[in-house]
């Protein structure tokens, strides 16, 4: 008796096992290295993903209801802000930095310009508690959503778990940015053996290993580790970058390298950005000494660059936008969710 | 078949197990008499401060036979709110007959934990217990009054924590205890605010130097009652 009772018992726990099982898997293109984003800890699913993308795009998560992620991150410019140098949030006030393109995150350890941030899952709680950014608390929006209609049953169908928790809310918020992968622009068609670059394309391609590759590394355009571009620190904002974290004077200046892929919809340029056009990011490239890190050293190299080369760089450079990511519906505004109720 | 037949004879030796496990409780105490919090709410004579916030983390807790390592507690985080009595009493569970000389554990969370993202239950940062604009939680976070601290209405917060490098803040306590099922640890205060200079310490707020410093005098503030 106990024991059938014991093999129903384990038959129908196998049975929910496979049943929850967590279906969703990221697509990486071979030529992209491995993710860096540990999934085994935050499997994707269906239901996560789209309850990350319905708290992405919903203002509730700031203090007075009228800022969500999606205000600072469009996805129109590849979840960037374009409208500001320095990003905008509640009270109208004005942040220090420019708020970063938001894709190809599951291959990054570290966030913010300084790197400030140790893991994707804990970024959101800078934001939703920064006063000038949304001004609001992580405890206070878990009682806010589960004080919704909305909210607990999409967390039931996510979670199995109609409580809402912090941990919940950061990995779904976790499982939408993951998917937002850019990895189709006309660079990646050729990759892929599907085009062929044009030949000054080739001749930008080739400039760019020569001088800019070290840093912003393809295929993801970013080695996304910290370094000294030769910006020069503006007086009044007083923006050390990683030093600011690790009070260690050999970081002082470094500044997270951010991707090259969509500049098109990300400008402007720069932690603070500083520049509106490209044109003016390969002015101050044009004759520089900037530091890269080779082992634990950081080795200077010159870059320079003739006005004829900053065509061909430019012409390059273009084919790192991806029109496909910018205008993919599956990541915009979720109406069907966030209009039908509220 | 053959799978079948060993997940059985696995869950029914689990029953057995878990039918002879020992239970130790591991209480928390603010005053020597054990009574409670007192004087962490009125400044008298005696002590020149009050507290309205005290929480640490208590993590990896383990138990030592002699030099040997008996028992490893399966949770590996414990969030004491000296204002929520039932936050503690930790409750640990070991197998039948493992008896104890030494109980030794973390004040504070370790490394591991602070880059191994959105975690839940004790460590769900909805406990106030992480902060927000750099990632790495709180191990140690006291705030309240002191009578000679020159700050607005005389308030000060500790919020210690840091675990990279150079401003690694995590504590290992290692206390002697007696083999019994109740272990009362006494949390002495006094101590903490013995080893600072109130006046020109009295905030402090994310990883640094003085963050380790102060780190490094909690092991004192636990004994065995
Ligand atoms: C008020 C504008 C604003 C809002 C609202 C905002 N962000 Fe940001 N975001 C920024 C800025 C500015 C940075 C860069 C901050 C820094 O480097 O210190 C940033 C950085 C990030 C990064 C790191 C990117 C990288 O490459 O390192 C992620 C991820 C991110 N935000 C996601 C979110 C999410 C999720 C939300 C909603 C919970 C959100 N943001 C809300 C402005 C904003
Ligand atoms: C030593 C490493 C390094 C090299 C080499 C380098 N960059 Fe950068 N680049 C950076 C860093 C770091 C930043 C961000 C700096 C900041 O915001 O303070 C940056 C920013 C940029 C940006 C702005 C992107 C944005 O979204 O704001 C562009 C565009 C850019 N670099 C293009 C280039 C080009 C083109 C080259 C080659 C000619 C190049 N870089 C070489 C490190 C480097």
């Amino acid at each position: 008796m106990k024991l059938k009772s014991t093999i129903i018992l384990i038959s129908i726990s196998i049975y929910f096992m496979g049943f929850f099982t967590d279906d969703v898997k990221l697509h990486r293109p071979v030529y992209f290295p491995d993710f860096k984003y540990d999934f085994n800890k935050n499997p994707l699913s269906e239901g996560k993903i789209a309850l990350g993308r319905a708290l992405f795009y919903d203002p509730i998560l700031s203090r007075d209801g009228t800022i969500s992620c999606a205000s600072c991150h469009s996805p129109f410019n590849a979840f960037a802000h374009t409208d500001h140098d320095l990003s905008h949030g509640f009270n109208d006030s004005i942040g220090t930095r420019n708020a970063p393109a938001l894709f190809n995150l599951a291959w990054q350890n570290h966030f913010m310009w300084d790197g400030a941030i140790n893991h994707l899952d804990m970024q959101a709680l800078a934001p939703i508690s920064h006063p000038g950014e949304m001004g609001e608390s992580i405890s206070n929006v878990v009682y806010k959503l589960q004080h919704t209609t909305l909210y607990p049953p999409l967390f039931y169908e996510a979670f199995c778990d109609s409580v809402i928790t912090g941990e919940f809310l950061l990995k779904a918020l976790s499982q939408f940015q993951l998917t937002l992968i850019s990895a189709n622009s006309k660079y990646d068609k050729m990759k892929r053996g599907e085009i062929e670059f044009s030949e000054q394309e080739i001749k930008g391609y080739n400039l760019f290993k020569q001088n800019c590759n070290s840093c912003h590394a393809e295929p993801l355009f970013s080695t996304y580790d910290f370094a000294f571009n030769n910006l020069p620190v503006d007086p009044v904002l007083r923006d050390f970058g990683r030093s600011m974290i690790t009070h260690q004077a050999v970081d002082s200046l470094l500044f997270k390298i951010p991707s090259l892929r969509n500049l098109q919809y990300t400008y402007p340029y720069m932690h603070d950005g500083r520049f509106d056009h490209l044109n003016q990011v390969l002015a101050h490239y044009e004759n520089t000494v900037v530091l890269q890190k080779a082992g634990d050293k950081r080795i200077p190299k010159s870059i320079h660059l003739s006005s004829i080369d900053k065509i061909d760089l430019s012409t390059f450079l273009l084919t790192l936008n991806d029109d496909d990511f910018v205008l993919n519906k599956k990541h915009q505004f979720p109406r069907d969710i966030l209009l039908s109720n509220n | 078949m053959r799978l079948t037949l060993s997940l059985l004879i696995l869950s029914l030796g689990s029953v057995l197990l878990a039918q002879q496990n020992r239970v130790c409780t591991l209480n928390f105490k603010t005053n020597d008499d054990g009574t409670g919090s007192t004087h962490m709410k009125k400044r008298s004579a005696e002590t020149p401060y009050t507290i309205h916030t005290f929480q640490f983390y208590v993590s990896n807790i383990q138990l030592f036979n002699e030099s040997e390592l008996v028992h490893t507690c399966e949770k590996t985080a414990f969030l004491v709110d000296v204002f929520d009595s039932e936050s503690l009493s930790l409750i640990i569970e070991m197998p039948y007959r493992t008896s104890y000389t030494h109980i030794k554990f973390n004040i504070g969370v370790d490394s591991v934990t602070n880059v191994s993202g959105a975690l839940g239950n004790d460590l769900d940062p909805t406990k106030g217990m992480y902060w927000t604009w750099q990632s790495g939680y709180i191990n140690f976070k006291i705030e309240g009054s002191h009578v000679n601290c020159p700050s607005r209405n005389n308030q000060f917060q500790f919020h210690l924590g840091g675990y990279r490098h150079p401003f690694n803040a995590l504590q290992t306590v290692q206390l002697s205890v007696k083999n019994s099922d109740v272990i009362n640890i006494g949390i002495l205060l006094d101590a903490f605010f013995d080893h600072i200079d109130i006046r020109s310490t009295h905030h402090v707020m994310s990883p640094t130097n003085i963050s380790v410093q102060l780190s490094n005098q909690l092991p004192k503030l636990f004994t065995v009652l």
